[in-house]
């Protein structure tokens, strides 16, 4: 039995169809991220699968059961809990903004204080209970958000970009924090996010959504390795080239299918080296632009008009000046060759 | 200038001299506005957020049928309520013209536009992700219309003072329909009007003097409550 | 505390509509009298409302609003009795069936009453048509009622009798709209004429009262008449209460009473019953 399926779900919005998903399962205690630049329907889709918003087509089925619109879906929704971007925590106490929730799903008094001070104490906001959501800093909003999530016993937890707001040290802390929960109450989890560390971090799948469509799915490990498609390489940050504009030096030195249209080369294949053994073709670029992103370092080399990206340990950036000439060297296996839009497996 | 100091004085006394029918006027007048103003409420106070939340065809008739009825104007509603009520009129059978109840339609038609108008703009000024955050706490329809009324509460206890305000002030329909008989359905406004016709501007100016007052209670608490949510 | 509070709420509500409902089912029978403002504003039907609901345990709304539009409700059958002084109007609405029976009550009458300094001279006369001719010549603003009541009704007729047909079209002729009391008010204080009934103008009279200065004129005779509404305009018409106010009116014991009426409060009597003046 799967916690969640999905098949041939499409929702239209104005006459536009902004979510086309085929089929999609999720297995029970599964975690699933779901990624994509802003606009790919990601959102769309995790609130189709909290049952906020309603499908134009398509059926869904929960731990074996079918959704049915009406009444029943209200109970049907109480199964979830969601945490979204922002708190959006009720006009009143801490405390009893959790209260109300436990409220709505019939839990009896006692039980409801006992879980209150539970989840306010596992996530250190104990001293915050009688405070008012406006005396609350956005992080400390955000954990009562995920208390009275958690305090529900969801079945299933959708949580849409919750650290997007917060700024970097409490988005470390709270995630930090929130992985732990999740790894001992072991619950179904559906993440949207746009940061792939965090997408490593806490799922063990990933989809990568572009335009309304499931673009690619699996281990991260697995789509860096085999992006399926040029915007699911776009995505993670790989460069792409267009055959027609490939310089010389690839052609030369690498061997390329005849029908490819497009190639992307993941920037760890890229690497910057000081000797030459002879061994793998180098050659020289100007270094163009110096970044620092999710943990790791790129390197933005300027060769022949393209722009590729090379990834560096981030305690080398500092290392490099913007203008000067490095040698570098290029890892075939790093690289993905792309039809018609979709990658050619060889 | 010495009519007006005289009938201040006789106003005053007359006020504070506990005279009896000064009370029951008052009194009656409290419980109508009152009760109409709770019903428009429990009818208003739905209406406005499902009129502001849910999107139907038809939809933004109903809003702008709702605004233009917040400026028509109350002899109006006292108008058709009257042709409604009287023996001659559909309801006559009821025996309602003439009477408290008649006054409470009346104010009822004039009080809930203004209340549905002030809901759905104190429900569409809310943080839109409240709404969806609402829904996804599993709430059903009642209990999502409770907790949107709740997050909301400052704004409607505006509207609640707004109509009662309306409704304590309103002079034109309330003598229309309820024929101002003494005892029954005389009020603090329409027993001024008579006391101005009859001459007696003392007494009349009595009437206006304790309407000034709730008036200025009204209005301290919608300072209050103002105050009260700019804070946050 | 909060409990408290809607529980007080609660408990408010539900007391005031128990009140509210409980005087809409009493189970007194109910009469519905339209008169007019004059009429109530004079004082007399607070005496004599009372005594008619003790004696006949009825309960009697009474609606004031001008001639025409009591003679209008109860054409509609909306009323079931009217106590009225507009005799054209009143023959009218008879004699297109809409009353059951007419009879005398009593009559008071109408008075000229205007500025002390009198700028056109009505003071020294008798004849009321005169005096409004006087009034038009010297150009003296005068305020109308204007608002079809039977004091409205008789200033019309009156006009008619004098040079100007239609007072209306000259400026110094104003419309107040309203009832006797407020158009008092309106000519005391624009230093106008106006034509008053009697009653009204003693109910008034205070300080820097409008003086009177013309009466006695057979033309300002005011009769009011009791007319029953015909029970066949409607069904609910409370034909057997109407009946009953009625003859209370015309009873001698009330008559008496209503002969009475002001000598204690105002030094003379404002109406004199006529009750036993057979209807022409």
């Amino acid at each position: 039995m799967k916690a969640l399926t999905f098949e041939n779900i499409s929702v239209y919005r104005s006459k536009r169809q902004v979510l086309c998903v085929p089929h999609l399962e999720i297995a029970v205690g599964e975690r699933l991220a779901l990624l994509g630049p802003n606009g790919s329907g990601k959102s769309t889709l995790l609130l189709v699968g909290a049952l906020l918003l309603d499908i134009s087509a398509g059926s869904m089925t929960l731990f074996g059961e079918p959704i049915v619109n009406g009444r029943l879906k209200i109970l049907q929704r109480r199964n979830f809990a969601t945490v979204l971007q922002e708190p959006a925590l009720l006009d009143m106490t801490v405390e009893r903004n959790i209260d109300t929730v436990l409220k709505i799903h019939h839990i009896p008094h006692f039980e409801r204080q006992s879980r209150i001070e539970g989840w306010l104490s596992r996530l250190g906001i104990m001293h915050l209970a009688k405070a008012m959501p406006h005396q609350l800093s956005g992080g400390e909003a955000q954990r009562v958000a995920i208390a009275r999530a958690f305090s529900t016993q969801p079945r299933i937890l959708f949580l849409d970009e919750p650290f997007s707001s917060l700024d970097p040290r409490t988005r470390a802390e709270l995630s930090g924090d929130l992985r732990g929960l999740l790894d001992s109450e072991a619950v179904t989890t559906l993440l949207v996010t746009h940061d792939l560390n965090e997408s490593k971090l806490f799922s063990d799948r990933v989809a990568i959504m572009n335009d309304g469509r499931i673009a690619a799915i699996g281990s991260l490990e697995q789509i860096e390795q085999y992006p399926s498609t040029p915007a699911v390489s776009d995505f993670l940050g790989h460069t792409l080239i267009k055959r027609n504009q490939l310089p010389n030096f690839f052609a030369d030195n690498f061997s390329f299918p005849d029908a490819c249209e497009c190639i992307s080369v993941n920037p760890e294949g890229v690497k910057i080296i000081s000797k030459d053994y002879g061994i793998n073709p180098v050659n020289s670029a100007t270094i163009h632009a110096i970044q620092a992103l999710n943990g790791s370092g790129r390197l933005i080399l300027n060769f022949e008009g393209i722009l590729l990206v090379s990834k560096i340990p981030l305690e080398d950036v500092t290392n490099y000046v913007i203008g000067s000439l490095v040698k570098f060297t290029v890892d075939a296996h790093k690289m993905s060759f792309f039809r018609h839009n979709k990658i050619i497996i060889s | 200038m010495n009519l007006l100091l005289e009938a201040i004085h006789e106003a005053w006394s007359l006020i504070f001299s506990g005279d009896r029918e000064i009370f029951d006027i008052t009194f009656r007048t409290l419980l109508i506005a009152g009760t109409s103003t709770t019903i428009s409420l429990i009818i208003g106070l739905p209406l406005g957020i499902g009129l502001a939340l849910m999107r139907f065809p038809g939809r933004s008739w109903l809003v702008s049928l709702s605004n233009a009825g917040t400026g028509m104007p109350p002899v109006v509603a006292g108008l058709f309520v009257s042709i409604l009520l009287w023996r001659s009129g559909p309801l006559g059978s009821l025996g309602l013209i003439y009477s408290p109840i008649a006054i409470i339609i009346a104010q009822v038609v004039i009080a809930t536009p203004l209340i549905i108008a002030i809901t759905i703009a104190a429900v569409m000024s809310l943080n839109p992700v409240i709404h969806l955050q609402i829904r996804a706490m599993g709430a059903n329809q009642i209990q999502y219309v409770f907790l949107i009324a709740r997050e909301a509460r400052i704004p409607l206890l505006v509207a609640v003072m707004a109509g009662f305000g309306a409704v304590v002030s309103e002079v034109g329909a309330s003598l229309m329909v309820g024929g101002n008989l003494s005892g029954e359905t005389r009020v603090l406004t329409t027993a001024a009007v008579l006391e101005v016709s009859k001459g007696r501007f003392g007494t009349a100016l009595a009437y206006g003097l304790i309407l000034i007052f709730f008036v200025i209670i009204i209005a301290a608490i919608l300072t209050n409550l103002q105050q009260r949510s700019q804070r946050k | 505390m909060k409990y408290l509070l809607n529980s007080i709420l609660l408990f408010l509500i539900l007391f005031s509509l128990s009140n509210i409902l409980s005087s809409c089912y009493n189970n007194k029978s109910t009469l519905l009298l339209a008169t007019t403002t004059s009429t109530e504003n004079s004082g007399l039907l607070d005496i004599l409302t009372p005594i008619f609901e003790k004696d006949t345990g009825l309960h009697i709304k009474i609606i004031a609003v001008g001639s025409g539009a009591a003679l209008r409700m109860g054409s509609r059958g909306d009323v079931d009795v009217l106590l009225v002084h507009s005799e054209d109007a009143e023959k009218l609405f008879m004699g297109k069936g809409f009353g059951f029976d007419r009879h005398h009550v009593m009559y008071n009458d109408f008075i000229l009453v205007g500025p002390a300094e009198d700028p056109a001279e009505i003071n020294e006369i008798d004849d009321v048509i005169e005096a409004l001719n006087k009034i038009a010549q010297s150009g003296s603003k005068f305020i109308s009622r204007g608002d079809a009541s039977g004091t409205h009704v008789r200033e019309k007729l009156l006009w008619s009798y004098t040079k100007i047909k239609s007072p209306l079209d000259e400026e110094w002729y104003v419309e107040s709209g309203q009832g006797m009391g407020a158009t008092l008010t309106i000519t005391k204080e624009t230093g106008a004429y106006t034509l008053s009934d009697r009653g009204t103008w003693l109910a008034m009279r205070g300080e820097d009262h409008l003086p009177l200065l013309l009466e006695g004129d057979a033309e300002m005779l005011n009769r009011y008449h009791v007319i029953t509404v015909n029970p066949e305009l409607h069904r609910a018409v409370n034909i057997n209460g109407a009946k009953q106010f009625r003859d209370f009116l015309l009873k001698p014991s009330i008559q008496r009473l209503i002969g009475e009426y002001g000598i204690e409060k105002y030094g003379q009597s404002l109406f004199t019953p006529n009750a036993e003046i057979e209807l022409k």
